[in-house]
């Protein structure tokens, strides 16, 4: 009767859920909206610049000028002849090229010392902002001239010690359960971060969704209704049990819809789109979605039932936020070296290592205790936080007419019955 | 047969509810009094077992009360409010269910009551849709639609106008006459007047007044006397006969002092001014509770 009672629950949460027209909309656009914030910034950084031609001056030292005029044909550099910047005044002139960056006739100019092999660092002049890209090109090029020339000045033979010194390339392989593969390290990269976001966003929003259904639940008096018929803590599981089955639906309804994209669509279409791993990745995010719903959810179900508005559920949710919010700001650490002693700790922290033991799992390579400790700490806090969690939620969903502190929320896990 | 023995409610330092004992015979309606924060709602959640009590007992139809007990009560709180989004007969059907009835009995069940209502062609309308009238009749309708042996009334009239308040006094009554017991919480001493057989007054969580509305108004009313005249007759303030008077300026009421009788103020009226109505009053179960709690009542 119990359990039939809470199914019941649980198809009603479901149904208030999934029927409506957020739900439908999110489910459609969420791919793409996930994607396009979470993909498409790293993907830009990585490409920005290409294909952007920037054209530079160069003045000084007239002798470099003319070895450094060839090495710059076939970049994404075209150096400015005299010819164009005539009007502004003298070439060698640095107000001149000044006057011209203002114009816009010109991008930058590099400003060339007397003694080329003798100096440090040379000035590279910029009007606009700091393409980090552009002058680590324009750096590459004027380096390697230089160093040509100081070969050359110590009697050796440029071309031939820089083929000696050029070190090899890697190419990297992943060993996996299934053998050898090759690293397609960028395809990795874009999963981790598609697949993160869509897991924080996912975590986040039906957090924040059954937090907002239980104080609807409360503020909008249904609550005593409901607890005439059924316990508290039957009434919070049947909640939370049909949140996640709809959220399931719609995990169900992406992965399709990868898969659709990725097996039919793509190929048709002659893209070369990739998701790092296999099915097994599918398999990680929706068990790691779960832990993580589970856990998030029921905090959010306490503090809902602790909240008197909306404006005093996002304070009290400010803290859990926090949690979620951290493996997003270390995401260029974690990928940057996901196996190190910080994603290391964050992938066994219970409120931390859904999001990162998983980002660690797709571009890592964890050990096996790793993710049994992680998975045994993540159901003990689960069971824990879902106990502490129905005690809060059985008194403050009865509770009205006044904010409680965070002291008294505390002191309700006491209350008897 | 409700049974309350010596129940307690403690949340922190505060005391809701403390040794409180009553009864509720079967077939009766009975009415739970007293003003706001009198412990009313804290009683009827322990009773619902929607919150345990510190101490004491609850027994229903002879056992402590469980959950299973739920099945067979209906409750309509205080505090309303159905979903929004969902259909009055979705909602229904729901509720329904909830205590253990199925979708056929419900729908078979409603009918009667939504035409009762004249809310038959409101069925598959949306809660939101809905008047705060209507809505607080499909509560109504929530409370009793699985057939309870046992109905939980809080504050069933609260808000609502004068039409809807007959419409569902009425109906209350009539479930009373069907056979059900009625358990009815309210402030309004009028409405509890009406309706109740017997009544408990609580304040500051404990029991002040209990026993049959005949009974308590024989116990504790003092008679009382209205005059409606013409001229001055604030010289009764002053008059043996008159313990405490309300007075306007062409109409008085009179509390009249022990031993003595109407008769002495109407001839102390005679003569003085032009009585136009002289009527004793029966105490009414609202002034016996100011009476009773009017110093008291700070809860």
């Amino acid at each position: 009767m119990r359990n039939s009672k809470m199914l019941k629950v649980a198809g009603m949460e479901f149904r208030l859920t999934a029927n409506n027209r957020a739900f439908v909309i999110f489910t459609i656009l969420g791919p793409f909206l996930i994607a396009a914030i979470s993909i498409l910034p790293s993907y830009l950084a990585m490409n920005s610049g290409a294909g952007n031609e920037q054209s530079i001056a160069l003045v000084g030292n007239a002798a470099l000028q003319a070895e450094l005029e060839p090495a710059f044909e076939g970049s994404q550099f075209r150096v400015a002849r005299p010819a164009e910047l005539a009007g502004y005044g003298s070439p060698e002139d640095e107000t001149t090229l000044r006057s011209a960056m203002q114009d816009g006739a010109i991008d930058a100019y590099i400003v060339l010392p007397a003694i080329a092999t003798g100096s440090e660092s040379f000035r590279y002049v910029t009007g606009g902002g700091a393409n980090f890209q552009m002058i680590g090109a324009a750096e590459a090029i004027v380096g390697q001239v230089v160093v040509s020339l100081r070969l050359a000045e110590a009697g050796f033979e440029p071309n031939e010690v820089l083929s000696l010194s050029r070190p090899p390339g890697m190419d990297v392989v992943r060993l996996t359960e299934g053998g050898e593969q090759d690293a397609d390290l960028t395809s990795a990269l874009f999963t981790a971060l598609g697949f993160t976001f869509l897991l924080y966003m996912t975590i986040l929003l039906y957090g924040q969704s059954i937090g907002a259904s239980v104080l609807r639940e409360k503020s909008s008096k249904t609550v005593e209704i409901m607890l005439s018929s059924i316990r508290s803590r039957d009434l919070l599981v049947g909640k939370v049990l049909g949140k996640a089955a709809a959220s399931l639906l719609q995990y169900a309804i992406w992965i399709l819809m990868s898969v659709l994209f990725l097996r039919v669509l793509s190929p048709a279409l002659g893209l070369n789109i990739q998701i790092a791993g296999g099915s097994e990745h599918f398999g990680y995010l929706v068990g790691f979605f779960l832990a993580a719903f589970f856990l998030y959810s029921s905090v959010y179900a306490a503090l809902g039932a602790s909240a008197e508005d909306e404006q005093h559920l996002s304070q009290l949710a400010w803290p859990v936020i926090m949690f979620l919010i951290i493996p997003m700001v270390m995401i260029g650490a974690i990928t940057n070296n996901p196996d190190g002693a910080v994603p290391q700790f964050l992938s066994i922290f219970p409120l931390t290592s859904p999001i990162v033991m998983f980002q660690r799992l797709i571009i890592g390579s964890p050990e096996a205790w790793e993710v049994i400790a992680c998975m045994s700490l993540l159901l003990l806090t689960i069971a824990v936080v879902a106990l502490l969690g129905a005690k809060i939620f059985r008194v403050g969903i009865l509770m009205t007419g006044k904010r409680p502190t965070a002291r008294e929320i505390l002191r309700w896990v006491r209350y008897k019955g | 047969m409700l049974k309350v023995t010596e129940i307690r409610k403690t949340f922190g330092e505060t005391i809701a509810v403390d040794s409180l004992s009553f009864e509720n015979p079967p077939g009766e309606i009975f009415g739970l009094l007293g003003p706001n924060g009198a412990g009313k709602s804290t009683t009827i959640r322990m009773i619902m077992n929607i919150i345990a009590p510190d101490s004491g007992t609850i027994h229903f139809q002879g056992s402590p009360i469980t959950e299973d007990d739920k099945n067979r009560i209906g409750y309509l709180p205080e505090e309303r409010g159905l979903y929004g989004k969902v259909t009055v007969h979705d909602m229904l059907v729901y509720l329904a269910a909830l205590k253990g009835t199925s979708k056929e009995d419900a729908e078979q069940a409603m009918s009667p009551w939504l035409e009762r209502f004249e809310l038959s062609a409101w069925r598959d309308k949306k809660i939101e849709e809905l008047s705060k009238g209507m809505a607080q009749k499909i509560q109504l309708i929530s409370a009793v639609i699985h057939d309870p042996e046992f109905v939980f009334l809080d504050e069933p009239f609260s808000g609502l106008d004068p039409v809807s308040t007959d419409v569902l006094r009425e109906a209350v009554v009539d479930l009373n006459r069907g056979g059900k017991t009625v358990f009815f919480s309210t402030h309004n001493m009028d409405q509890a007047e009406r309706v109740c057989h017997s009544i408990l007054i609580m304040n500051k969580g404990n029991a002040v007044i209990q026993g049959s509305v005949a009974d308590v108004k024989s116990r504790y009313g003092k008679r009382s006397v209205a005059v409606e005249f013409d001229g001055d007759a604030s010289f009764l303030r002053g008059h043996p006969a008159v313990n405490r008077s309300i007075e306007f300026p062409r109409w008085v009421e009179l509390e009249l002092a022990d031993g003595h009788e109407p008769d002495e103020v109407l001839a102390a009226l005679a003569g003085r001014v032009k009585v136009r109505r002289f009527e004793v009053l029966a105490p009414s179960l609202h002034k016996i509770f100011v009476d009773e709690l009017g110093g008291a009542k700070d809860a």
